[in-house]
């Protein structure tokens, strides 16, 4: 069911704006919407500086790795942005001094790196540099002494040291200062390297000091994590609260000396938050229903028993009703467990996944009405599968509807077509009385009236002609031409070239047998392979077969079923009646609550 | 080698599906795609987008009535 919905208008004196906020969102009870005539009001002063301090406060939380847990603590609102004002600028001192000192030691290291180098070529850099008549190459090459050889071949002037170090040949050559050496050198893949960078300054001291300074900040900001490890969710929480009520201004339109609220109340509610802000207002307050646009959309709130609330899980996913509509929570109530049942059917795989399913259940409480549902179906698979006879792909009895591949399965296939006949005229039926609330009677009649003729001419003309009434087929060719004429009208000419597309969606339903059938030759198979184990003398082996395969099996089975039961709701029946695209009822105060 | 009409029979019927799974395989690919990739932009167009995906299976039903038809003629 859909709860009504009041379209309402509150007008209050612009002074009194803040106190409307309060009172609004304590009551948890009005779904706001923005006025579009006059555009966006203006928020309240202190969203800014509200804003700034969230957006720093998650920062803060991150780098304090303190995760921000959902909780329904307030604290003072001025206090905490007091004392963000000087948690904040502490947290952002210390970060910006670890991540400075990390620079610092990486470039350090390289340096570091770059001394030891010299070192093992005995040089330091004073060496390096300062000479009238010296050039000094130092860096990588690919063999040394066919260097040092073409070297000598230029000029006898020269010194060339070299090591290995990090696995590659580096010289240090000091040769007079002569063109040629350079291409020489160029020639050997000679590869410089450079040390202008390098400081004069003592590295291992300098990286020592840098390494304490990120330690000590690094301490320093685990000493302040415990100490607001359960405040800080408490600020995030009430930090957001006040963000929304600063914001929500934007959605009011405001006169010179008057602001104006609109916005959807559950119509049951309606006199009792009258009467709540009369009271608070004492009079300076004016509250009127008025009457939605046509084609207006008002929110949806859902209001279903129980076992049926959890199937609003499928229509999030999809997509919520319109305001008018049918809500299809009873139909996937009713039907999706029993396709389900249909094609996993077998009693013992039922009994399995109810206790996995209630098992998981308990294990993740976030995810309820997802596990009530497959717990549902559980009980929908036992129900079949005791139809079928089935119990792990054995037969104990003979069956009413035999799923076993040695005998005919056009029986099977008879009951999987009638129930998508069924199916699909179910939703007929609601899409006609969609159309009859939204459009009247006679776009009613035309629109799904027209289908539903189509398949009684159809199946009239099949008797007709497999003489099983006696009926001429001129009569079916009647029904025929008006269900066309009626689609034409209703529809438009499109309709008529969906006219194949009813007959794909009822022998969709074939699926229904189809994916329970290779259920059930899997199941034989598996059984077959541990039957022969379990003949000779490796019955273990026979064993391990047995619950591997059947467990393979369930899974499968389950996720086949799921799906394609899932598929069939929501291409074959929802198409016939449902359009979808509803907003949800967020009331202003409410928070996410999943 | 024996030509028998049981054997063609059910070749027929194998092909019948097999084609037209094919078929609709190939047709479903590339609205699949498109379909993921506009979810991905905008989670609402996930029901719209798995009906425009299953559209040809229809191609995959007529085949298998066909199959049925041809096997119910060979037994």
């Amino acid at each position: 069911m859909l709860a009504d919905m009041s379209k309402v208008r509150i007008i209050v004196p612009k002074r009194l704006v803040d106190r409307l906020i309060e009172e609004l969102h304590a009551a948890k009870a009005m779904h706001i919407v923005e006025d579009t005539i006059s555009g966006p009001g203006q928020p309240l002063a202190a969203s800014e500086e509200i804003s700034d301090a969230l957006v720093k406060l998650r920062a803060i939380a991150a780098q304090l790795r303190i995760p921000l847990t959902p909780t329904t603590q307030y604290n003072d609102l001025k206090l905490i942005l007091k004392e963000l004002s000087v948690l904040i600028p502490l947290v952002q001192k210390n970060t910006d001094t670890i991540k400075q000192s990390d620079a610092k030691l990486k470039e350090l290291s390289q340096f570091i790196e770059k001394e030891r180098m010299l070192h093992s070529l005995s040089l330091k850099k004073q060496d390096l540099y300062n000479y009238e008549s010296i050039s000094c190459y130092i860096g990588t090459v690919d063999n040394v002494e066919a260097c040092h050889a073409d070297i000598e071949h230029i000029t006898r002037k020269f010194k060339l040291t070299h090591c290995v170090y990090n696995k590659r040949s580096h010289i240090a050559l000091f040769a007079e200062k002569n063109a040629d050496v350079k291409s020489v050198l160029a020639n050997h893949g000679f590869s410089p390297l450079l040390f202008d960078d390098l400081p004069d300054i003592d590295l291992q001291a300098a990286y020592a000091d840098s390494k304490h300074k990120k330690e000590a900040a690094e301490k320093r900001l685990a000493q302040i994590a415990p100490k607001y490890k359960n405040l800080l969710p408490i600020y995030e929480n009430t930090l957001s609260d006040a963000l929304e009520k600063a914001e929500i201004p934007l959605q009011f339109r405001e006169t010179s000396a008057a602001s104006i609220v609109y916005g959807f109340i559950p119509a049951l509610s309606v006199s009792q938050i009258t009467e709540k802000l009369q009271k608070a207002f004492r009079g300076r307050i004016y509250i009127e229903s008025i009457k939605t646009g046509h084609h207006e959309k008002v929110p949806v709130e859902l209001t279903n028993i129980p076992p049926v609330r959890n199937f609003k899980f499928f229509l999030d996913l999809y997509s919520l009703p319109k305001y008018k509509e049918i809500d299809p929570s009873w139909f996937l109530f009713l039907t999706f467990p029993l396709l389900f049942g249909f094609m996993l059917g077998d009693w013992g795989y039922g009994i399995t996944t109810l206790l996995i399913f209630w098992l998981l259940k308990k294990k993740m409480p976030q995810m309820k009405s997802f596990f009530n549902i497959l717990i549902f179906s559980s009980w929908a698979t036992v129900f079949f599968g005791l139809i079928f006879g089935e119990f792990f792909g054995i037969e104990f009895y003979h069956p009413l509807i035999s799923r076993n591949p040695e005998f005919s399965l056009m029986p099977l296939m008879i009951v999987a077509i009638i129930i998508g006949i069924l199916h699909v005229n179910a939703g007929l039926i609601a899409g006609f009385i969609n159309e009859f609330k939204g459009h009247g009677l006679k776009a009613a009649i035309f629109r799904k009236g027209g289908w539903m003729l189509l398949e009684v001419g159809i199946a009239l003309l099949a008797a007709s002609y497999t003489h099983v009434i006696s009926l001429a087929p001129i009569v079916g060719y009647l029904v025929l031409a008006l269900a066309i004429t009626f689609l034409y009208k209703g529809e438009g000419a499109t309709s008529l070239v969906e006219i194949p597309g009813i007959f794909g969606n009822i022998l969709s339903y074939v699926r229904l047998m189809a994916i329970g059938l290779s259920s059930v030759g899997l199941a034989l198979v598996v059984n077959d392979l541990a039957e022969g184990f379990f003949h000779s003398d490796l019955a273990i082996v026979g064993i391990i077969i047995l619950v591997l395969g059947h467990a393979i099996n369930i899974t499968l089975g389950c996720l086949g079923s799921f799906l394609h039961s899932l598929r069939l709701h929501y291409v074959e029946l929802f198409t016939k009646f449902y359009h979808g695209g509803g907003i949800p009822f967020k009331p202003f105060g409410m928070k996410n609550e999943i | 080698m024996v030509v028998e009409s049981a054997g063609l029979m059910a070749l027929g019927a194998a092909l019948a599906v097999g084609l037209s799974a094919i078929a609709a395989g190939i047709a479903e690919k590339g609205i699949g795609t498109a379909a993921i990739g506009a979810m991905a932009e905008k989670e609402e167009l996930f029901g719209k987008g798995l009906i425009l995906t299953v559209i040809p299976e229809t191609l995959v039903i007529f085949g298998l009535v066909i199959a049925i038809l041809i096997i119910g003629m060979a037994g």
